[in-house]
């Protein structure tokens, strides 16, 4: 039955059609079905009057479904429209011209565009606003030229701001349904504010590691400097010497909170080259025994038969297994041996640091690799450390596409194996340094 | 047997200058010292040195801009640097303005230092 809202409209339709009126109706209307729901229907109506009588010839045409899917496309596009412009980026639609589709008013915002820019419509007037503002006009242009000639390619940069801000920008291909290109999408983000606080760690970082350091290495230096003039007594040497280890146990406490830091700021970054990590364990025990010496503590070394390379930076991978070797001799009692060795395990170079230490339960093995964690042992013995030293070592490693793992056994002692990808066997050699 | 080489430490804290020069001085190398980043550049124009150990953290004129003008004004005096800035980005800047070496200060120890700089001003 036709709409309630409809039957006015209807009814001097109708009466057109009994007077004879040639065409009465073109329209859209809405009828109600018998299961209630409103349906739209197309109606077309007109009279014949060559006719005695004459005739109406009525059509229904029921467009409900392409109504329904018009109306689903219209919230669809209300829904787009309202996430276009909540988000937090500036989004800019261009066609596979150049010219502008399409825009959020975050983009407008962020890029200071006048609405009589926009309104005029002129790309090139938008474009030559938006190179005004930027330190390397050039740059920016040329990139665009370059991604508007490879449609298929997706890219990310950073934009210097005239002005000291900072944009990231992402682009990548807009296309339609059926895969055929429609242009490309832009998404600008103003990252000024982390960018500052990522200068601003950085400087406190410089700062930090200058302002502690400096004083440190002046008292490592002089007292090391009396020490190698001589002319002391068993007793002042001593004392010269405790210093020596107080002072160094600080400094270590300070280029630990420092790492940390850069680590947590992002600012340490690998640079790796090819190295044989059997050589570079090879050192780090020689270092490792003469800690060792001091509690008659023996390393036991198998070095690997084969020599393998590594793609690794030196500097972390050293500080993580030195890390692991000075934990192991820290934990282990008087007399005790430590083993290393080397496995070669689906093209990792995995080493291994064994100790007879008195172990860890499995509690507190979960959180080993924790900042600042410290075990109950280290805790009831007084052992000295700042908690960071596992920390450090998963994530140098980590840095460099390696891994630790951490297994021990409460009164047996500990088991952790270092884990590094192989670049390429070279070939094999005769093994070096047993202990 | 005494080493006759003569070196210019650009330090600020006393406490590491005095240390370190007092270690050359009783390797029988003869020592200059300077506090002041001003002062670096009118003493390599004064005396030959065989090598200057520089610190980056200096007031006057810091260690990166003492390098600057060594590198313009063709200054051949080999340069150690000695810092407890330890980003790579300070070491890597340091090494393209033509330092031979970059040493982290609390790495090392003082016989650390004296065999380094030893071993630069026999070369």
């Amino acid at each position: 039955m036709i709409h309630p809202d409809e039957v006015a409209e209807s009814k001097k339709s109708i009466s057109k059609l009994e007077k004879g009126y040639p065409k009465v109706l073109n329209a859209e209307k809405q009828f109600i079905h018998k299961n209630g729901s409103i349906v739209s229907i197309i109606v077309n109506a007109f009279s014949i009057r060559s006719t005695t009588p004459h005739y109406a010839v009525v059509h229904f045409l029921d467009i409900s479904d392409r109504k329904r899917a018009e109306n689903e496309i219209l919230l669809k596009n209300a829904l787009l429209d309202a996430q276009k412009e909540a988000s937090v980026e500036g989004i800019l639609a261009i066609d596979p011209n150049g010219k502008m589709i399409s825009h959020n008013s975050r983009f407008a915002e962020m890029w200071k565009i006048p609405e009589k820019i926009i309104q005029t419509d002129d790309d090139s007037k938008l474009l030559h606003f938006v190179l005004s503002q930027l330190k390397k006009p050039k740059v920016f242009l040329d990139l665009v030229n370059k991604l508007y000639r490879d449609a298929e390619k997706s890219s990310q940069d950073l934009l210097e701001f005239t002005d000291g801000r900072v944009f990231s920008r992402y682009t990548s291909p807009l296309k339609d349904a059926n895969g055929q290109p429609l242009g490309r999408i832009w998404f600008f983000r103003d990252i000024t504010h982390e960018k500052e606080i990522d200068r601003a760690k950085s400087e406190f970082i410089t700062i930090a590691s200058h302002e502690l350091r400096t004083p440190l290495s002046g008292v490592r230096w002089l007292l090391e400097a009396v020490l190698r003039r001589g002319h002391l007594t068993t007793q002042q040497a001593e004392f010269i010497r405790k210093a020596l280890e107080s002072n160094g146990r600080i400094i270590n406490l300070a280029n630990d909170l420092l790492d940390a830091t850069s680590l947590e700021a992002g600012s340490i970054t690998p640079a790796p080259i090819k190295t044989d990590p059997a050589k570079l364990v090879a050192k780090l025990v020689e270092e490792a025994r003469l800690i060792a010496k001091a509690r008659n503590q023996t390393i036991l070394f198998d070095s690997p038969s084969k020599s393998m390379t590594v793609s690794l930076d030196p500097k972390l991978v050293s500080q993580a297994i030195s890390n692991v070797l000075v934990n192991a001799i820290k934990y282990s009692g008087e007399g005790k041996t430590i083993a290393v060795s080397f496995a070669n395990k689906e093209g990792k170079v995995e080493i291994h640091v064994k100790d007879q230490g008195e172990g860890m339960d499995k509690n507190e093995q979960k959180r080993i690799f924790e900042q600042f964690f410290r075990g109950k042992a280290a805790i009831h013995r007084s052992i000295q450390g700042s908690g960071l030293g596992l920390y450090l070592a998963q994530k140098f490693l980590r840095l460099c596409g390696g891994s630790i793992r951490f297994h021990s056994t409460p009164g047996k002692g500990t088991s952790v194996t270092i884990s590094l990808p192989i670049l390429a066997p070279m070939k094999p050699k005769k093994s070096f340094s047993k202990k | 047997m005494p080493n006759s080489s003569r070196i210019l430490i650009a330090e600020d804290n006393e406490f590491l200058r005095m240390a370190v020069a007092g270690a050359l001085e009783d390797e029988g190398m003869e020592v200059v010292r300077v506090a002041d980043g001003a002062k670096v550049l009118g003493a390599l124009a004064k005396h030959d040195f065989d090598l200057l150990l520089l610190d980056l953290i200096l007031p006057g004129k810091n260690g990166f801009e003492i390098l600057k003008e060594m590198k313009k004004k063709k200054i051949k005096v080999p340069v150690l640097v000695f810092t407890n800035l330890s980003q790579k980005k300070d070491r890597e800047e340091a090494m393209e303005l033509g330092a031979r070496e970059f040493y982290v200060k609390s790495n090392l120890s003082i016989d650390e230092v004296v065999r380094v700089v030893k071993k630069y001003a026999k070369s």
